[in-house]
């Protein structure tokens, strides 16, 4: 057994060259390739080269293939089970190849479709259309791309084995929901085939997955070729391509026909110790077993080995602050943490640029993330061990609440003051108020100067003196406010203190749980996508509208959501009934205390402005009193030169009667004389007239 | 005056009479004595002259402002060089020293004696040698320090008055004299030319530098016969061309030069606008004055729109573009793009038109976002759609692997007739990606796509689809670009993409996004949605494989698909 390598210029000599050794120093009549052949592909998701394998190092091998054996080839991609691998396969522009040159395709998402069908009274017609005509494969040849993991874990072989162990185990887990006896397609005959092939690899889990009977190759030890590309490597935790990564460029091949020795030699060229990577502990049984014997390596120049290690540090950068909280991690859940961030780093990034903080947390207890945005949790693990989280409810009461703003108007926001704060707003707002009393003492003198045309002097005295009452009066009242608003705030941010230390719990909202079901593939985006609207990210729902005809999403449970709603409702009125209960009695008091302050307070303010209001009323009536009996007296002495005037012109008319002529010509002169005369002149008439009486 | 008056004479005279050797002698001189003049009176003695080789009439002031903000591309910082020109034997037949100012201006030409190269070449020095021992002897002799030094063949300068005097007799539009004098620069600079069409310079710069990677990008050049490539090119780009008559104004720091450009008839029309200077006096450094000019331009020349462009956002895109590093990066794209969005972005800081676009309207961008409409032009997420674009492109494909892009008049004859036979004007241009570059670019003819496409299309035709629909069309395309796939895998390997972009479809395009989107109507919206159906039918435009993008455009209708796009490619949020 041997691990044979080349290196070349392009991707498609060096498999020519790997190919060529392959028939040479390998295959022999005992060790041969016979047909039915199982080609299965490393294919992680519908992006391209080098995340998946060089479609045109597929359509050379198979073209080898068909011209050195036989025809008889079929494809399985390793993409997850809710993939639609037959649109995913078109997209790479694949169909007509694999058409021209007569390949089956294994689709796995078409065994569970066959499945439901059978299951809607389909039945019938398909059991008796269907005739299987399944053979056991004959040979099984691995088509991996090597990519990276992290620094100890690179992906080949073995993370190819083991995805196509989860994708099995899905698959076989969505079908015995049907009665798996009533189907008996091929495509379910090779499944289970496979299955039964994968389970070889995986000793330690003998106990707990059984074989499905019946299909089991006859010939335990079936011809298996593992062949590791490593022309190009990249980063394959996140399955998003990504223009700004450069790959790095080994130009290696690897092909062997033992896992053990491929997966050793392929470590041991990319400079890394297999016993440190994830699956060492999974395969540790296949990998031990060589691992006293040399490792032999059939090439035909010296290969440089190739340090990695720097390419995840340069190449795929943190972009923005997604931040990992891992509990103790299961198996699966373990592979998935390898995926996750990077993967959600590249589909949240557009939208989320702003976020500060988002935790992923995965497995049972995982630490508590501190002040995170957003905070998505995997996993059933996880979702169990942290309902009773610090984070799972949030103190409303306790969150920052900032008012916005509609042109210069605040509105919303009901933060406590610090002293500072405090009397800087009781300036700010008493600062109006002085305002208001700067404008009234403009008014008043604007009045006043406006008056000044009036004739009489005690009528503009009184009208002057009754303004400056008024004004008096409303200025008192606006100095009691400035006073009243220092009290009234201090109570207020007292009062805002008191209320606030009632806890008012709510259920966080910013948390996304993900159920295990949920842990394959792509499978969690239903559950972002349903508490993510498309104005908060439209990138996000843009990159799940595009890949509907390429995965099959399932939306999320609603009895499982309703589930974890009753859950965390029985745990905020534990909390309630703990936190806020015993808290009520004291609060109460608190705010009765300050409130009974306050309205003491106020009622001294009250008396203080009667006093000053009476003050101002003693200050200013006797003297508009006497203004008004001076003015009273003018009117009544006016009343009567009125009279008196009435009664001359009286007379006058009546002599007017007498003598028409002289009459009429006094009559005239008074008049003129009357109208010119003020009430100036009235009164010093008056006054003559009285010292001549 | 009287010389200026003159000058506008020999101006008309030389246009229309004479040879082209006498003509670009005459401009030649208008430019070193205008230089000279300019050097002792700091203003210009002309106003007009025909800029050399391009019968291309310009403000001379304006000219020598772009030529000096542009030399450094072209020649050295120091720009004094050594012009020789070879005989057909390939020793110097003519050499002339040019003389410039420290800020390029071409000052003085002087003819040199051969002599002095015949042993350098005798001897097969390098250029750097050359160079290296002609400059003490220049120095000594000249007093003066060379920075360049040119070598033309006699070939290359027989092309290149013969591009020349097609020009003069106004035999070819400006698309036209373009092509074939990028075309002939190319071929030029390529190695493998056997037409003895050459020319070579010393110390390299970034134009000769560009022009190389053009070389190793786009290997077909040579390889097809050139007048064929020429055709291609200049249909496909005349086609591509928006059919609309603008004024285009192009303003520096102090001056502003104005073309007429009319694209309604294939051959492209770009005349000179002669400006009233009274209107260019106030240097138009606000906005509203710019408007006044733009409307002037209106009612002077009877433009239905008008552009002004500042010259700086202009010279940084194209240094952007050929100081570029080949094969060309997507990263280097992506920074490319983002020059361009980020220019067509500042409507009224790098450009401004007339009519006013109701887009840019303040008042009326909140009549759109109520009928959640969110496009705001001003801001487009420059940094955003470049990757946007790129991502979704190459997606399927990865950091490797091919994209053929068939450009025609229409697909539509392939949809639609049974007798097939192929007379639009089909080429396609295989780009081979490596490692996120571009790392070579072929041409595939259209005899070939023509022989190709009708081996494919006897296969197809047999179904005999009834094609009415687009969702037919589609089925029709793609059997189609299968096997077009196929036929063409045992020649250039595995193709992972097929794209058939028609002309109609660029030209719409570059309409809509150019000259409808600022449209003083409300009808941008319904004309944006216009474009995207172009790209909905299989006529215009069609991908093979149905990338993701491609199949949700399909499948989505252009407004909802629009409003599901915007929010990624406009910065909604406010800060």
């Amino acid at each position: 057994m041997v691990v044979i390598a080349a290196q070349n210029d392009t991707e498609e000599e060096t498999l020519k060259d790997i190919l060529f050794k392959l028939k040479k120093n390998i295959l022999n009549q005992e060790n041969n390739i016979e047909e039915p052949i199982l080609l299965i592909v490393d294919i992680p998701g519908i992006v391209g080269y080098p995340w998946s394998i060089n479609p045109n190092s597929l359509i050379i091998l198979i073209q080898w293939l068909t011209e050195n054996f036989s025809g008889c080839i079929t494809i399985l991609p390793s993409l997850p089970i809710n993939y639609n691998s037959e649109r995913v396969l078109e997209n790479w522009g694949l169909g007509a190849f694999l058409k021209r040159e007569n390949i089956s395709i294994l689709y796995p998402d078409k065994i569970t479709a066959i499945s439901s069908i059978i299951d809607n009274e389909i039945k019938t017609e398909k059991k008796d259309n269907s005739i299987p005509t399944f053979k056991s494969f004959k040979t099984v040849i691995l088509y991996t791309q090597i990519g990276l993991l992290d620094e100890n874990t690179l992906w080949s072989g073995s993370t190819l084995l083991y995805q196509l162990q989860l994708n099995f185990q899905s698959l076989f887990n969505k079908i015995s929901v049907y009665p798996s006896e009533e189907i008996t397609s091929n495509e379910l005959l090779q499944a289970q085939w496979i299955w039964n092939w994968l389970l070889h690899f995986f000793p330690k889990k003998m106990n707990s997955k059984n074989y499905i009977q019946g299909n089991y190759p006859a010939k335990k030890k079936i011809l298996t070729l593992f062949i590791s590309s490593a022309f190009s490597i990249i980063s394959k935790n996140s399955i998003i391509y990504d223009p700004t990564l450069i790959p790095l460029k080994p130009k290696m091949i690897f092909l062997s026909d033992s896992f053990s020795e491929i997966e050793h030699m392929t470590y041991h060229y990319f400079k890394k110790t297999l016993s440190k990577s994830f699956f060492y502990p999974i395969f540790r049984e296949i990998f031990d077993q060589n691992l006293k014997k040399d490792l032999e390596l059939l090439t035909d120049n010296n290969l440089s080995s190739f340090a990695v290690s720097d390419l995840i540090k340069e190449n795929r950068l943190q972009k923005f602050h997604i931040h990992t909280y891992f509990g103790e991690l299961s198996e699966e859940e373990g592979f998935f943490a390898y995926h996750i961030p990077d993967l959600l780093n590249d589909l949240l990034f557009d939208d989320f640029q702003n976020v500060n903080h988002i935790a992923l947390l995965i497995g049972n207890k995982p630490p508590v993330p501190k002040q995170a945005d957003w905070i998505i949790i995997f996993g059933e693990n996880a979702i169990k061990s942290t309902l009773n989280a610090p984070f799972t409810l949030l103190d409303k009461n306790k969150l920052p609440k900032e008012p916005f703003k509609i042109i210069d108007f605040e509105i919303g926001g009901n933060q406590i003051l610090d002293d500072d704060e405090l009397e800087r707003e009781i300036l700010r707002k008493q600062r109006k108020i002085r305002n208001k009393i700067e404008k009234l003492e403009t008014k008043i003198n604007a009045f006043i100067d406006s008056i000044s045309d009036k004739s009489i002097e005690e009528e503009r005295n009184l009208l002057i003196l009754t303004a400056k009452k008024k004004n008096a009066q409303k200025i008192q009242n606006l100095r009691t406010k400035i006073e009243k608003i220092r009290i009234d705030l201090l109570i207020k941010n007292e009062i805002r203190k008191i209320k606030l230390e009632k806890p008012n719990i709510i259920i966080n909202q910013k948390i996304i749980r993900i159920p295990s079901v949920a842990l394959s593939g792509l499978d969690f985006i239903p559950y972002l996508k349903q508490k993510w609207s498309k104005k908060e990210a439209p990138s996000f729902h843009f990159f799940y509208n595009k890949l509907i005809p390429f995965y099959q999403f399932s939306n999320p449970k609603n009895e499982w959501n309703k589930k974890i709603i009753t859950q965390l409702k029985e745990v905020l009125k534990t909390t309630i009934s703990e936190i806020s209960t015993p808290l009520l009695p004291e609060i109460q008091r608190k705010l009765k205390k300050v409130k009974d302050q306050r309205n003491q307070e106020f009622k001294k303010f009250k008396i203080r402005e009667k006093i000053a209001q009476q003050k101002i009323k003693n200050d200013y009536d006797p003297k508009i009193l006497e203004l008004k009996k001076k003015l009273k007296n003018l009117k009544k002495e006016e009343k009567k030169h009125r009279r008196k005037r009435f009664l001359m012109q009286l007379q006058r008319f009546s002599n007017y009667f007498l003598n028409k002529s002289i009459l009429k010509k006094e009559l005239v002169e008074d008049k003129e004389k009357i109208s010119l005369k003020n009430p100036k002149d009235f009164q010093e008439d008056i006054k003559e007239e009285n010292k001549s009486a | 005056m009287l010389k200026h008056d003159n000058h506008e004479k020999n101006l008309k005279n030389y246009q229309t009479e004479s040879s082209t050797q006498a003509q670009l002698q005459y401009n030649m001189k208008i430019i070193f004595e205008s230089t000279q003049y300019y050097q002792k009176n700091k203003q210009f003695q002309y106003e007009l002259f025909q800029i050399p080789f391009l019968n291309l009439t310009c403000d001379i002031s304006a000219f020598q402002e772009f030529w000096s903000a542009f030399y450094y591309y072209i020649l050295n910082t120091n720009a004094n060089s050594i012009e020789i020109i070879l005989n057909k034997e390939g020793s110097p037949s003519r050499a002339y020293l040019i003389e410039c100012t420290n800020e390029g201006l071409l000052l003085n030409i002087n003819s040199m004696d051969i002599s002095l190269f015949n042993n350098q070449i005798k001897e097969k020095l390098t250029l750097k040698e050359q160079f290296d021992e002609i400059l003490p002897i220049i120095k000594k002799k000249y007093n003066l320090n060379i920075g360049n030094i040119h070598i033309y063949s006699n070939n290359f300068i027989e092309e290149l008055f013969s591009i020349f005097s097609h020009t003069i007799s106004q035999q070819l539009d400006f698309i036209e004299v373009i092509v074939k004098y990028s075309l002939l620069f190319i071929q030029a600079r390529n190695r493998n030319n056997k037409e003895k069409i050459f020319f070579e310079c010393f110390p390299e710069t970034d134009f000769t530098r560009f022009i190389d990677g053009i070389n190793e990008t786009f290997d077909f050049i040579l390889e097809d016969s050139k007048s064929q490539l020429e055709d291609t090119l200049i249909s496909f780009i005349k086609n591509c061309f928006p059919r609309k008559k603008f004024s285009l104004s192009i303003q520096s720091s102090t001056k502003v030069i104005a073309y007429l450009v009319d694209s309604r008839n294939p051959s492209i029309l770009i005349k000179y606008l002669p400006l009233n200077p009274s209107l260019l006096d106030k240097h138009m450094k606000n906005n509203k004055s710019k408007l006044e000019y733009l409307k002037y331009l209106k009612k002077k020349y009877n433009t239905p729109t008008n552009f002004i462009f500042d010259l700086a956002p202009i010279l940084k895109n194209i240094e952007m573009f050929i100081q570029s590093t080949f094969p060309v990066s997507l990263y280097r794209l992506d920074i490319i793009f983002q020059g361009l969005i980020k220019n067509y972005r500042s409507y009224e800081f790098e450009w401004l038109m007339h009519p006013s676009p109701l887009i840019m309207n303040e008042q009326f961008r909140y009549w759109q976002y109520a009928f959640k409409i969110p496009l705001n032009i001003r801001k487009l997420a420059y940094w955003n759609i470049p990757r946007f674009v790129i991502t979704n492109a190459f997606e399927n494909i990865g950091v490797e692997g091919k994209i053929l892009a068939i450009f025609g008049d229409n697909f539509h004859i392939l949809n639609h007739s049974n007798n097939f036979s192929v007379q639009e004007n089909y080429f396609g241009l295989l780009w081979s990606i490596n490692t996120n570059k571009i790392q070579s670019v072929s041409f595939i003819s259209a005899d070939s796509i023509k022989e190709l496409s009708q081996k494919s299309h006897q296969i197809y035709s047999k179904n005999n689809l009834k094609k009415k629909q687009n969702t037919e069309h589609c089925k029709t395309m793609e059997q189609f670009s299968q096997q077009l796939q196929l036929n063409l895998y045992p020649k250039y390997g595995y193709i992972h993409t097929i794209c058939w972009i028609s002309t109609d479809l660029i030209r719409t395009f570059m309409q809509t996004l150019r000259f409808d989107i600022f449209s003083s109507n409300l009808m941008y919206w319904f004309k944006l949605k216009r474009m995207l159906k172009k790209f909905k039918d299989p006529d215009n435009f069609y991908v093979y494989p149905n990338s993701p993008l491609y199949n949700l455009l399909l499948h989505k209708k252009s407004g909802s698909f629009l409003k599901e796009i915007l929010p990624i490619l406009v910065e909604l949020r406010e800060f």
